[in-house]
Parts: C-alpha cells; sequence; structure tokens
C-alpha cells in the first residue's frame, strides 16, 4: 500500500472514530436523578504532568497519557466493591481523577465509602449528592419591574459590566434567545452530550444577569456587558420546568471549567447537602479571589450548602422569614426575564434574588477589577450599617454599592446635587 | 549518566500501592525526534513506560526502532527518564530530571541531558541541556512550547515549536548552523485506548540530519498511532 493511500485509509479510520463517538455520547437521561443517589465519587490521585517521550512532543502534558493506569485501578475498585463504573472525569485542579462508580439496589453506601475510604489507592471517595435549583414554581402575576428598585438605567451609566466573566452554574441556557444574543461567550454541557438545550431556571438566571440592552426588546440585565459562561450542570426535573436538579459530578466539572476559564464571579443558584468535593473547589475559589454567589436555602438555618461555604456571598430574598444575619436580601419575587422559546415571563425565589446580586457584583468589578470577595461584600453590605439596623438583615442597596465603590453619586444625583446631601461613604 | 539513570529506577522500585504504571504502544509513519528523522522517513514501532509515585516522582523508559546510516540499519534506542513533578496551588505543574539516550550499534551517539518544565493543562514548557548532544562534543540546549486545544469531542488541536542552539554546530551531517527550529501541528482523536495523530512537522534546516543515520528531513506529515495500557 502506497504511503499517500495509507495516509487516506487512515484519516477515514479518524473521522469514522469521531462518529462514534458522538454517537456512543448521545444522551441517556432516564432516571439520572434516582440513579445519582446510588453513586459514588471516587478520586483517584492524577500525577502532575511530566515529561514522557512516548507522547510524541505534544501529549506529554495531556492528562489522557497515563489515565490507563487510574483505570485500571478503576475497574479493580469497582470488582472489588461490586460497583459499576458509569464516568469519569480528570479533576487536575485537585490533582484527582474522578471516577462515578454506581452501587447495585441493596448496598450501603455509608459503608461502601467508609470500606472503600481505607484503600490507600484511593485519594478520597464520597457519596453523590443532589442540589436543587431555589426558585418558586407558584405563578407571578403582578407586573413589577424589579430591576427599577436598584435604578439600573442610573447604574448603567457608570458600569455596565464590560467584559466581566460571569459563570452561571445552571440548567441549560438558550443562547440564540433575542435578549440574550452575543451575551453568552462559552456554552458547555458537563450532563450530557447534547448541544443547546434551552431549559427555564438557566435560561432565567442568565437574563436577570446579563441580558442585552438597549435592543428594543424585553428586559435588560443587571450587567448587560458582561461576559457569561453559561455551564450546564444542572437537568430540569419534571414535571416542574422552573426547577431543576444537579449532582456532585456534574457540578464539579463545571465549577473546575469555570475556575480554568478564569472567571471572575461564578453564580450558584442552587443548594443541597455539604459536599466535600465541591468544597475542595470552593476553597481554591477562594484562593484564587473568584466572587462566589450562592443561593440561601430557607430550609436551613445556614442556608445549605453552598451558601454557607466561608468567602461564599450568601443571597436570600428580601421577604425571607428567617435569613441568617451574615444572608445578603435582594429583590426575590415578581422579576422579569428570558424564557426559552424566545419568551418572557416572571420568576421568583432565591434563585434569582441571587443572579440580581451576582450582576451587581458584575458591575462592581468593571468599576474596579482588583476587589476581593471580601471588598464586595462590604461594600454590598458595610458592617458597620448592618450592626446599627434594628433589622439586623443585610439588604442590598445597589446605588449606595455602587457609589461606594465608584467613589461617586449613582443614583439619584441631580437631587443629591441640588441639596448637598450626598456622600459616597 | 548512565549509572545514575539505573539507581533512580532502583530507588524508585520499592513502591506503595498507589503508585500507578502506564504504558503506550504506538506506531509511526516516521519517527521525527525534534523535527529530524531517526527512522528514515519509514515507519518505527515504539513502546513506552511510566512509573508515577505517590508523592510526584516519576520514572519511565521508552524504546523505538531506529534506521541508522549503513551499514548499521536497522537499529533500537531506549530512553530512560526520570525527575520530580508537582502541582501547585495555581494549577500550575514544575518539574525538574533528566532522561539519557542509547542505541545499540552506534554507543558514540549516547547523550544525557537534564531540563526543567512548566505545564498548565493546555500549555507547556521545558529547556534541556546537554552537554554531549548525539555525541557532539560541544553541548546544546533545547526548548520547546507545547499547546493543545481541544477542538470538539475528544479531538485537539496540538500545536509544538521547539530551538535548539549548540555552541558549534547542530551535529547534523550536512548543515554547519549553530541553531535550528522546528515544528509541529496537527489533530489529535482519543478513543479510548486508541490515540490517533495527524501532524505536519517542519525544521528550519532543510538538509538537517542527525550524524546517526545521514537520513535528512524534508517537511512531511507523520500519522501515529498509539494504544494506552
Amino acid at each position: 500500500m502506497s504511503p499517500r493511500r495509507l495516509l487516506r485509509v487512515m484519516l477515514a479510520l479518524i473521522l469514522g472514530a469521531v462518529a462514534f463517538m458522538a454517537w456512543a455520547d448521545r444522551p441517556d437521561a432516564s432516571g439520572e436523578t434516582d440513579a445519582a443517589k446510588r453513586q459514588l465519587l471516587v478520586m483517584l490521585r492524577l500525577p502532575p504532568p511530566h515529561f514522557r517521550p512516548d507522547a510524541n512532543y505534544l501529549g506529554s502534558y495531556d492528562t489522557q497519557f497515563g489515565r490507563s493506569a487510574r483505570q485500571r485501578v478503576a475497574d479493580d475498585l469497582a470488582a472489588r466493591f461490586k460497583l459499576r463504573i458509569v464516568g469519569s472525569w480528570p479533576m487536575p485542579l485537585l490533582g484527582v481523577d474522578c471516577f462515578v462508580m454506581e452501587a447495585p439496589e441493596n448496598a450501603t453506601i455509608g459503608t461502601l465509602v467508609d470500606e472503600m475510604a481505607r484503600d490507600a489507592r484511593v485519594e478520597s471517595i464520597q457519596s453523590m449528592n443532589v442540589f436543587h435549583t431555589l426558585s418558586q414554581g407558584d405563578p407571578l402575576s403582578a407586573l413589577q419591574p424589579t430591576q427599577k428598585l436598584w435604578h439600573l438605567d442610573e447604574l448603567h451609566q457608570i458600569a455596565t459590566g464590560r467584559n466581566v466573566r460571569v459563570a452561571a452554574i445552571d440548567s441549560g441556557v438558550e443562547v440564540d434567545h433575542p435578549d440574550l444574543r452575543d451575551r453568552v461567550v462559552i456554552a458547555r454541557n458537563f450532563v450530557d452530550a447534547r448541544n443547546d438545550v434551552a431549559e427555564t431556571h438557566g435560561t432565567a438566571v442568565a437574563g436577570i444577569i446579563a441580558a442585552r440592552a438597549n435592543n428594543g426588546v424585553g428586559i435588560v440585565g443587571v450587567a448587560p456587558d458582561a461576559a457569561l459562561l453559561a455551564l450546564r450542570a444542572c437537568w430540569e426535573a419534571p414535571p416542574d420546568k422552573h426547577s431543576a436538579v444537579c449532582s456532585s459530578f456534574t457540578l464539579a466539572k463545571a465549577l473546575q471549567f469555570a475556575l480554568d476559564r478564569n472567571a471572575s464571579i461564578i453564580n450558584l443558584s442552587f443548594s443541597g447537602p455539604r459536599d466535600q468535593l465541591l468544597a475542595r473547589l470552593l476553597e481554591i475559589a477562594k484562593t484564587r479571589r473568584v466572587v462566589v454567589v450562592a443561593a440561601a436555602d430557607p430550609h436551613f438555618a445556614d442556608g445549605g450548602f453552598p451558601a454557607s461555604f466561608p468567602g461564599v456571598l450568601a443571597v436570600a430574598a428580601d421577604d425571607a422569614q428567617d435569613s441568617s444575619p451574615e444572608t445578603l436580601l435582594a429583590p426575590g419575587r415578581d422579576i422579569p426575564t428570558t424564557l426559552p422559546g424566545h419568551r418572557f415571563g416572571f420568576v421568583g425565589g432565591p434563585s434569582f434574588a441571587t443572579a440580581q446580586v451576582t450582576g451587581l457584583v458584575a458591575l462592581l468589578l468593571d468599576i474596579a477589577s482588583n476587589q476581593t470577595p471580601q471588598q464586595i461584600r462590604e461594600v454590598l453590605a458595610p458592617s458597620a450599617a448592618l450592626a446599627s439596623s434594628t433589622r439586623h438583615h443585610a439588604i442590598v442597596d445597589a446605588c449606595a454599592s455602587v457609589a461606594r465603590t465608584a467613589g461617586t453619586c449613582a443614583c439619584g444625583c441631580s437631587t443629591a446635587r441640588a441639596t448637598g446631601a450626598f456622600t459616597t461613604r | 549518566m548512565r549509572g545514575a539513570a539505573i539507581l533512580f529506577f532502583v530507588w524508585l522500585l520499592p513502591s506503595g500501592v498507589d503508585a500507578q504504571i502506564s504504558g503506550t504502544a504506538s506506531a509511526v509513519s516516521d519517527y521525527r525526534y525534534r523535527g529530524i528523522t531517526l527512522s528514515d522517513r519509514k515507519p518505527a514501532a515504539q513502546i513506552g513506560f511510566t512509573y508515577d509515585d505517590p508523592l510526584g516522582w516519576y520514572a519511565g523508559a521508552f524504546g523505538s526502532t531506529v534506521r541508522l546510516a549503513p551499514p548499521a540499519g536497522v537499529n533500537f534506542q531506549a530512553i530512560a527518564f526520570g525527575g520530580y513533578a508537582t502541582r501547585l496551588a495555581s494549577g500550575i505543574a514544575l518539574e525538574a530530571g533528566g532522561d539519557y539516550s542509547a542505541f545499540t550499534g552506534a554507543a558514540y551517539d549516547d547523550y544525557g541531558e537534564i531540563f526543567v518544565g512548566a505545564a498548565t493543562e493546555s500549555v507547556s514548557a521545558r529547556i534541556y541541556y546537554s552537554p554531549k548532544y548525539f555525541g557532539q562534543s560541544s553541548n546544546a540546549v533545547y526548548g520547546e512550547i507545547n499547546a493543545s486545544q481541544l477542538l470538539f469531542g475528544s479531538v485537539r488541536l496540538l500545536v509544538h515549536a521547539g530551538y535548539l542552539r549548540t555552541r558549534y554546530e547542530t551535529g547534523y551531517r550536512t548543515s554547519s548552523a549553530q541553531h535550528a527550529v522546528d515544528g509541529r501541528i496537527g489533530v489529535g482523536v482519543d478513543f479510548d485506548p486508541f490515540h490517533v495523530e495527524l501532524a505536519w512537522v517542519g525544521v528550519s534546516t532543510d538538509d538537517a540530519a542527525y550524524r546517526i543515520t545521514g537520513s535528512n528531513s524534508p517537511n512531511t506529515v507523520v500519522l501515529t498511532l498509539s494504544c494506552s495500557f
């Protein structure tokens, strides 16, 4: 066979392999949530990348090489503990290769975790946790343009979140929605292999944060010029299209991606049990001074996880009854936003209050990009003001926050200037 | 240096159960080493093993068929390598190590190198220093930058650029240049446990050839098929 013919045959094989992989990766979403309850996340050590002459020049730092060793360990663990490997994902930020293993229905997950943790080959292990978005499914009727409470038009004279990278880890976003077109710079699906999955919760969160301004359509996002990373880690849970569920695994993949792509802000509009894997990634986010904004779950006194994680900005709707004093309060009802099918509608709940604070943080970072999460929190809810408040609740005042950061008047400036009443701090 | 490599392997052998051993077996349409053919522009078979210690130490061995200048003909190259790599909190990995390359049928061209490198998940850089590159009387420094970018699915764009500088000459048979640039750009596809890569390889010195082989290395397309185990 001539070299040219050999090359043609090999090229055909490559293309065939790609087509086969696309077919093999087709979605299988049936029973995902139930199955997650029987799954374990088994972390195996991922050695740092290093010189390997067998990888040509290029693959030498690729996680693919050496993966067979970890696959062998995972296969052995699965056989020993009677588990089924259902997926895996390298997490170089944590130095681990994460394998998802499913236990048989009669297995006791807690016992399995304890036994496998004693195996020296296992770097760490945990059960798969399930998280829920924090939206309210009630139909919302009253037309109440929530943005007006924050005087968005005036704030946008000062900042629009230009080029601030905001990662929304949520359900799928309708990226070609007329009010979101060109706002999503990166869209990734960490749930299955489908492209362009448009779901209600994710599309609503995206619109609140970054819907286009002055396009004659629909609404304006709190940060209309922010660069949005739409990372699908949650999926709709029928029959309620307003809510979605996520797993430790999908969320960890998306979190790692957001950190890898240098997101300045990460929006987490969901809640669930404390999760070891996610906590490790949030610790890295804290080290890198990424602002993480999370919805506080009203069913937990501390707001649940990840809102209760140190350094995370926890946000509740301003009509919340028992929120922690540490929790930021933002408008949480009757928020107009984008919905799949090129539609608009009203939503409410901590999920969307969180998205609004995320947008506001993007404005603050647009004004001063070097602020730490702690400084952002102090700007949003000054501790001195909180101590003197009779409600002891940190109600977010967008105008005051922007004014503190910009050092200039933000809202009602003509009146303030006329009376000389304005102060920035 | 050969003795040091053997001692390093022996030191690593009593490993913990959490050490990882992996390998690859490959077939290449042309074995291009830093842009220059070591297989007379003909196919070569290769195999490699790597051992990763839990603490960050690593060691390995690699072998490839090579085609030396007549009358030696088809022979074998073995590379032993080892070092230490660590991942910083920032996600950047740093490493330092060494490798020793030996040829059957051409022991004079055996040589050792030391190197340091840094890598993120998609970009890496490394600098090598050899006091006796391919048996030459002069030392040599080689620097490389590699990058990979996921295009779609498991299809990656792979890019490499390398720069070799020697004190006297590159050691290439017919070239008197003291430096040479090599480049490689290709597409790789992973379909576990296989990896297929199609890449264009070029070098700035048209008549470049390792003295050990005597084969010139015009720019070409190289096909690699690997199996990981």
